[in-house]
C-alpha cells in the first residue's frame, strides 16, 4: 500500500478523470476490499462483484469524501457495506463457511517457534479455524487489525461502531482464540 | 496459554497464509472500464454552470427588449422565445410605455435574473 501523499495525489488526478490515476487507486486497493467481500459473502463471483461495485459506488461519490479518514477506510467502509447488501439479497449462507482459497503468494510465510516447541504450522491450522468460527464482523476485525494494520479508530469506521466498542470486541475475539487453542491443546495426547 | 505477543504473531502469520489471493489484472481492466463507462454516462452535455450562464443571458436579453422592444427589430427573431415575443410586440407596432404589462415583465424577469444569478453563485462556489 502506498503512503498518504501518492494516494492524495492519486485522488486529484482521479477527480479530474484520470484513467491512470484510477487504475492505480483500484489496483492498490482492490486486494484489501476483496479480502473484505470474500471474508462476507465466501463467494468468488460474488466477492468480485462486491468488490466492483464498491469501487463505482467509491468513484460515483469521490466528490464527498473530504479526507476526515483515509480514504482506505473509506473505501472498505463502502465495500463492507456493499457486501453486507448484497449478502442479504442473496442469502447466501451456505457458502458463508466454505474455507478461503490459500493464496500461494503468501504460503511461504514465516513461522513462530512457540515457547513449548509445537510444530506453529499446526497451531495456525487451529487457528485458521477459531478464525473462521468467530462470528463475520469479528473475523473481519481480526483481518484488518493484524494484517491490514488498519486502526482501532478505522475499523469502527469501517464495521460502523465505535473505537471503544471495537477495542471490546477485538479483545473479546482474542480472548476466543487463546480458549479455542488452549482447548484443542488440552485435547491433544501429550 | 499463549503470549500475546506470539499470538499476534500467529495470527498475522495466519491471516497472510490463508488471505484470499488478489483478483488480478483482468478485475482491474473490468473495474476501470466500469468506472469510465459510469463517469462518462453521469456527465451532462452541459454543465450547470453553462445552463445558468445561458438562462442569465436569456433573462437580462428579456429585461433589455422589454425596456427597448424598438431596438429588437435588428436582431435575429425565432433564436430566442424571448425575442420571438418583443418581435411580436414590434409587429402589431407595440407602443413601448411603462404600462402595467411591460412593468410585469420586469419585476418578473428581475426576480428570474437573481433567482439565477444565486443559483450561478452557489454553482460555482460549490
Amino acid at each position: 500500500m502506498n503512503d498518504s501523499n501518492t494516494i492524495s495525489a492519486w485522488l486529484e488526478l482521479a477527480r479530474k478523470g484520470n484513467a491512470n490515476a484510477i487504475n492505480l487507486l483500484v489496483e492498490n486497493h482492490q486486494q484489501l476490499v476483496y479480502s473484505i467481500t470474500w471474508k462476507i459473502l465466501a463467494h468468488k463471483e460474488d466477492a468480485e462483484d462486491a468488490a466492483q461495485e464498491a469501487f463505482i459506488k467509491c468513484f460515483r461519490n469521490l466528490h464527498k469524501f473530504k479526507g476526515e479518514s483515509a480514504f482506505g477506510t473509506w473505501l472498505c467502509s463502502i465495500a463492507y457495506r456493499t457486501a453486507i447488501d448484497l449478502f442479504n439479497k442473496r442469502k447466501n449462507r451456505l457458502a458463508r463457511y466454505g474455507s478461503l482459497p490459500v493464496d500461494i503468494n503468501h504460503s511461504e510465510g514465516a513461522t513462530v517457534s512457540l515457547q513449548n516447541g509445537t510444530e506453529s504450522k499446526e497451531i495456525k491450522v487451529i487457528l485458521k479455524q477459531a478464525i473462521d468460527a468467530l462470528p463475520t464482523d469479528d473475523a473481519l476485525m481480526i483481518m484488518l487489525h493484524y494484517y491490514w494494520d488498519m486502526p482501532l479508530r478505522e475499523i469502527g469506521t469501517v464495521l460502523q461502531i465505535s473505537e471503544n466498542n471495537a477495542k471490546v470486541r477485538l479483545h473479546r475475539s482474542r480472548i476466543k482464540l487463546q480458549a479455542f487453542l488452549k482447548q484443542v491443546k488440552d485435547l491433544q495426547p501429550s | 496459554m499463549i503470549p500475546d505477543t506470539t499470538l499476534d504473531k500467529l495470527l498475522k502469520d495466519t491471516i497472510a497464509e490463508n488471505l484470499v489471493k488478489d483478483p488480478g489484472k483482468e478485475f482491474t481492466a473490468s473495474t476501470v472500464k466500469a468506472i469510465g463507462n459510469m463517469q462518462s454516462a453521469s456527465k451532462p452535455l452541459l454543465s450547470g454552470k453553462v445552463i445558468a450562464l445561458i438562462f442569465s443571458l436569456l433573462t437580462a436579453g428579456t429585461i433589455i427588449l422589454a425596456l427597448n422592444p424598438s431596438s429588437s427589430t435588428n436582431l435575429p427573431t425565432g433564436l430566442f422565445s424571448y425575442i420571438s415575443l418583443s418581435s411580436l410586440f414590434n409587429n402589431i407596432n407595440f407602443q413601448i410605455k411603462l404600462d402595467s404589462n411591460v412593468l410585469m415583465i420586469l419585476v418578473s424577469s428581475c426576480i428570474l435574473l437573481l433567482l439565477q444569478l444565486t443559483m450561478l453563485k452557489k454553482i460555482i462556489l460549490k
